[in-house]
């Protein structure tokens, strides 16, 4: 699993049908330190999370689990909303939104 | 054939093969899966892909840049 900031919303009317009436977030990758890496993503949403929230997201295969039997195209799942980690060279939060 | 671009619009060098699954046409701004999750569409379930297109991107909103 992954950590990152959800820093924006994409929109798409046309799209896979089983697509219809999910939530696609851009993600900023993050380190566990809490410090930006790598470029943006974008993942499907599963716990209503939104900008400004740290979350946890799978990818490959393993994004499309959550949504299972249900057959859904994507490589990157929004799974958990994070409270704060505890990190061997300390502990932080998430910034209050 | 896709080509890939940044969050800012901007194109990438890489260019792939995508099947298209919604009807998209050149000039449209994309979202593409790939590997295992590109076989996870009713017009590409069980085939051979590696690429699928899955919708077209109306408007994209990026309200902060992160830390």
């Amino acid at each position: 699993m992954n950590i990152g900031l959800v820093i924006g919303n994409v929109w798409a009317t046309r799209k896979t049908e089983s697509l219809v009436g999910k939530r696609m977030l851009f993600i900023q990758p993050m380190s566990f330190s809490g410090k930006s890496v790598g470029g943006k993503i974008i993942a499907l949403d599963t716990v209503d999370s939104g900008v400004g929230d740290t979350v946890i997201y799978v990818t490959s295969t393993e994004a499309t689990i959550p949504f299972k039997p249900q057959l859904i195209p994507t490589d990157a799942t929004i799974v958990g909303i994070v409270d704060r980690v505890d990190h061997k060279d300390g502990s932080w939060k998430p910034a209050a939104h | 054939m896709v080509r890939e671009l940044d969050s800012d619009g901007s194109e990438k060098s890489k260019v792939i093969v995508a099947v298209d699954s919604v009807g998209a046409g050149v000039g449209e701004h994309v979202l593409f899966v790939q590997g295992s999750s590109a076989r996870q569409t009713e017009v590409t379930k069980n085939k051979p892909i590696d690429a699928v297109i899955i919708a077209i991107v109306d408007k994209m909103d990026i309200e902060s840049s992160g830390q």
